[in-house]
């Protein structure tokens, strides 16, 4: 049990922190030494403070799409894609009220612009989780980086636009940190996430997770 | 096939007709102003002009260049810089000037749209467009209405004077790629995504009609002088490279008065002012002129 007296107010973070590992409160995978796994805690709480980089909206936006959570058809050519995340505010909480706007182009790369398949709008709780089902998104000519589409608003929020990558895409060439501003097409590095594969039954599926941080408005 | 083609030696924008007819403007990437002589398709003379985003006055006599340099407007004759306009900051910028060209309207990067005096060089008005930029722009005939198709599919109406916003048409289901009014002064009309042409009237933003029937995603249009016809071509979603079609139709019962054809993207459509000629580019070089039967 991590028992800390009321004068702990002026205990340092890194203080508190290292108890927590002599505490078995923080265990790490590897052995790593308590200066990098600070520095790792550390990293981590930033990023989660820091809004989402903004994308081009593009051209293939749709109001009014249903509020869905598997976006994949019975049949539907692809890669099986689960996409989970968060909506957060600059100080990582939970966003209240979050409308999310997801599009992407099919296993083929084509947009749906007459309905609105592969397109969902959601209406997150309090808890402001989001998960859907999809397909990871093809490729096309005129803009050959895979990606996915949001435009998430919250009450008191500046409403943001933005796009999430793949760091398994092949026009990374296997390299997003030294590819990444290839061709102008990606804004920001921190949109290309890692991309979890996995075996359900004998079908090979993908996991993205991407956390949406969004500014006051 | 085209009836005429006048060879080119770059892929040129901004195509314009002289007030007369009888020359056509363009702008090469280099940056270079082409005038070639419509009948006999030779190339008369070539005027360097610095910037990557230009338009065009009616007639050609002038043009507005964004780069390096910044926003300038420039004779298309002499190259000789007649006004630079005070633009700190902005980027990816739109350019489209009003008929008479007494003022000049730029969308950018920042989403905003300015509406710029081109006898004074001051900005006179600055409004927020919307979620995603302007992708088509359009001044009404008599240069008191902008009007900006933004990609979050809204269609925002404002008074050039003040930059009151008049409207905003909520109702498209898909972003527009282009948009112009009849120059009667009756209709707006827009073309995008759907591949269907929409009729607005230009006092009460109202729907009026929609056209459909064009296979492609529509990235230009231009209306005959009389107001009667309408030119749309575009492009394939998936790759600018294929094969697409150009059409004229009339605009009041959508009927289609000759089916043209492009080896790829189409990047603009004009009339000759005499309505006789519809002039074309592409991808490739080249400018197809087609008859308007």
């Amino acid at each position: 049990m991590l028992f800390l007296p009321m004068e702990s107010t002026r205990v340092s973070r890194r203080e508190i922190f290292e108890r927590c590992i002599v505490n078995g409160l923080l265990i790490a995978s590897v052995p790593m030494s308590s200066t990098k796994l600070f520095a790792l805690w550390q990293k981590t709480e930033q990023e989660a403070t820091k809004p989402t980089p903004e994308e081009v909206l593009g051209p293939f936006y749709k109001k009014h799409a249903p509020n869905v959570k598997n976006l994949r058809g019975s049949g539907d050519q692809g890669v099986p894609l689960t996409v989970s995340g968060k909506v957060l505010n600059t100080r990582g909480e939970p966003v209240t009220g979050a409308r999310v706007d997801i599009w992407q182009a099919d296993h083929h790369g084509r947009y749906d612009v007459q309905g609105y398949r592969y397109r969902t709008k959601l209406a997150l709780d309090e808890v402001s989780n989001y998960e859907i089902e999809t397909v990871m998104p093809g490729h096309y000519s005129d803009r050959p980086a895979q990606h996915i589409h949001y435009l998430i608003s919250a009450p008191g929020h500046k409403t943001l636009v933005t796009q999430v990558y793949f760091a398994t895409d092949p026009y990374f060439e296997g390299d997003p940190d030294r590819k990444h501003a290839k061709g102008g097409i990606v804004g920001n590095r921190d949109l290309i996430r890692p991309v979890m594969l996995y075996e359900q039954g004998t079908t090979p599926r993908t996991a993205v997770r991407f956390d949406l941080c969004l500014e006051k408005a | 096939m085209s009836d005429q083609v006048i060879q080119t030696d770059v892929p040129v924008r901004a195509l314009t007709f002289s007030s007369q007819g009888d020359t056509l403007s363009g702008v090469g990437p280099d940056g270079k102003v082409r005038v070639w002589n419509v009948s006999s398709g030779k190339l008369i003379r070539t005027v360097p002009i610095e910037g990557r985003m230009f338009a065009f006055t009616t007639g050609a006599d002038r043009i507005a260049s964004f780069g390096d340099k910044g926003l300038r407007l420039s004779d298309a004759t002499t190259a000789q810089v007649t006004r630079e306009f005070d633009i700190v900051g902005m980027r990816q910028v739109s350019l489209i000037f009003s008929r008479e060209a007494s003022v000049l309207a730029t969308s950018s990067r920042d989403k905003k749209v300015r509406i710029w005096d081109t006898a004074t060089g001051k900005e006179r008005v600055a409004v927020n467009g919307g979620l995603g930029g302007a992708m088509g722009t359009a001044f009404s005939p008599d240069g008191a209405i902008f009007v900006a198709a933004d990609s979050d599919t809204n269609v925002r109406v404002w008074s050039t004077r003040n930059g009151e916003l008049v409207r905003i048409i909520e109702e498209l289901p898909v972003a527009m790629f282009a948009l112009a009014f009849s120059p009667d002064g009756k209709y707006l009309v827009s073309a995008g995504v759907d591949r269907t042409v929409y009729l607005w009237d230009a006092k009460t933003w109202k729907l009026v009609r929609k056209i459909p029937g064009q296979a492609e995603m529509i990235s230009c249009l231009a209306i005959s002088p009389d107001s009667r016809l309408i030119v749309t071509g575009g492009f394939n979603d998936i790759s600018s490279k294929m094969a697409v079609s150009i059409l004229i139709r009339d605009l009041a019962s959508g009927n289609v008065v000759r089916t043209m054809a492009s080896p790829n993207r189409v990047n603009s459509t004009v009339f000759s002012p005499d309505g006789k000629l519809v002039a074309t580019t592409n991808l490739d070089s080249g400018i197809s002129l087609w008859r308007v039967p």
